[in-house]
């Protein structure tokens, strides 16, 4: 330091970085990060900065772009590729409606006909492009091409042709932020497809794998039943496929069973995405106790998975405890 | 005077060039070797080029970064704010090393810068990365060799250029 400050002459005044300074940016620079972390503080900020992101991710896109313009030129089939674009769009569509009508079913198969199947959400769609830039390789987040201007709302559901991909977690003038579903901080409330489970879908930071934790030893899910969102806190429509459960592991030693997931969309690899606009009335899906009928086919599984029935009626699953579960279970069976 | 706003369009040049670097997709085997491009540079210009490369403009670029790359607001300024720091700090000594170990300098800082990164994970909540995680610094210490020829090549050419148009 010393040194340093031998050779610093006239030239060099104004330059070097005092202890001091570091420490008032430090400051600055954590309780920024703290406010953004716990307030939201900072949307604001954000979305003002955010205005620049646009042409830059147009150029920082560039390379992508023309590689594949040259490569869909050379092939010469680039009528064939808006034709294939097209379609891929209708299919999202399609898979939209799909998505309704299952929610619909389950709805009318677990109410039993008798109440009535009145909220029928009207869901959007909006198409939208991943913009091919690469925020951080350890981030799970894309940005893509529709923003406020084209109606896309924070929180929004984003969906590509095989499920849910993630939600739009910040919306800028010409682009927004989607955070995956892969993404540590995303957690998605979701439901059993077959037994009415309902647990929350966390991402674990891989692409390949959603975890549930902290599941009731008891709790229904099996490998292959598929996750549909349960609408659960609002934003979220109810009903989308999610992802299809690939391990349930119950390891007696621990209070709760944990169970691996695949999501049915390609996280990685999605390029066509369709950003679902809020629902007109955002119920979440009705809860409902199991029917005599239903719960009457479950007895006939192993018991550990037929102990399940308790777990299902109780949404948050905090009551059951291990080495119970069995003899509480049968008590609980009508 | 003339030198002075040279550096300064040449930093703003290269500062919009490595932000585009670093907003490119690569593939996905290549992605997680991506260096910290701004940081490198950052390196750079607190070695070469102090005037224009201080904690403050260090600041501004990371929370620029921060909201391009919609990271936690003033992740990115902490850790250039460091980074700048501890290289003008040892900026005398950084700056006489053979290029050799001038690389392995820059690797010893983008491994602290690194580590930082993962501090502002952990509370965050997000959790260990993947062990690929951690090579990206030494991707920029193989990178660095070459940095600072481009960037030195640029710098001497607009100090001729300036040189030239005024006398």
């Amino acid at each position: 330091m010393d040194q340093s400050s031998q050779e610093r002459s006239a030239l060099f005044a104004g330059e070097g970085s005092s202890t001091l300074a570091l420490v008032i940016y430090l400051a600055i620079t954590i309780l920024l990060m703290i406010a953004d972390r716990r307030g939201g503080y900072l949307e604001e900020v954000h979305a003002y900065a955010a205005r620049l992101s646009g042409p830059l991710y147009t150029l920082a896109e560039m390379p992508w772009l023309v590689g594949r313009a040259l490569r869909d030129g050379m092939v010469q089939r680039s009528q064939l590729n808006s034709e294939n674009r097209q379609l891929h769009q209708a299919v999202l569509q399609r898979e939209l409606r799909i998505a309704e009508l299952e929610r619909d079913l389950l709805e009318q198969r677990r109410l039993s006909g008798s109440i009535a199947l009145a909220q029928r959400l009207q869901l959007e769609g909006l198409p939208t492009r991943v913009i091919d830039v690469d925020l951080d390789p350890f981030s799970h987040r894309v940005v893509v091409d529709q923003g406020s201007r084209d109606g896309v709302l924070e929180g929004a559901a984003v969906i590509d042709d095989g499920g849910v991909v993630g939600q739009v977690i910040e919306v800028r003038p010409t682009n927004s932020l989607v955070m995956l579903l892969s993404d540590p901080g995303h957690g998605l409330p979701v439901i059993d497809a077959r037994s009415g489970l309902r647990s929350v879908l966390n991402g674990v930071g891989n692409a390949d794998r959603l975890m549930i934790s902290s599941m009731p030893l008891s709790a229904d899910l099996e490998v292959g039943d598929l996750l549909l969102s349960s609408g659960v806190g609002g934003r979220f429509p109810a009903g989308l496929p999610v992802a299809e459960v690939v391990a349930v592991e119950r390891s007696p030693g621990s209070a709760y069973a944990r169970a691996s997931a695949r999501p049915l969309a390609g996280l990685n690899r999605a390029r066509e995405l369709l950003v679902v606009a809020e629902p007109l009335s955002a119920e979440p899906w009705p809860s409902t106790e199991l029917s005599p009928e239903q719960a009457a086919p479950a007895s006939a599984e192993p018991p550990q998975s037929s102990a399940a029935e308790s777990a299902a009626q109780d949404p948050q699953g905090t009551e059951a405890e291990p080495g119970q579960d069995d003899s509480e279970s049968a008590g609980q069976q009508p | 005077m003339n030198a002075r706003t040279q550096e300064w369009r040449l930093f703003g040049l290269a500062v919009f060039s490595v932000l585009l670097l670093s907003l490119v997709r690569l593939p996905p085997m290549l992605a997680p070797m991506k260096p910290f491009w701004l940081g490198l540079l950052m390196v750079y210009c607190a070695l070469e080029m102090p005037r224009v490369a201080g904690l403050g403009v260090a600041f501004i670029i990371g929370l620029w970064l921060d909201v391009l790359t919609g990271n936690l607001l003033g992740e990115h300024a902490m850790r250039l704010v460091i980074l700048t720091h501890v290289v003008a700090r040892f900026r005398f000594r950084i700056r006489f090393f053979p290029v050799g170990q001038q690389a392995l300098a820059v690797f010893g800082l983008m491994l602290n810068d690194r580590i930082l990164s993962l501090w502002v994970r952990l509370f965050a909540g997000d959790g260990w990365p993947p062990w690929s995680f951690w090579l990206s610094p030494l991707v920029a210490m193989m990178l660095w060799p070459w940095l600072f020829l481009v960037m030195d090549r640029l710098r001497m050419r607009g100090r001729q250029r300036s040189g030239s148009g005024t006398a």
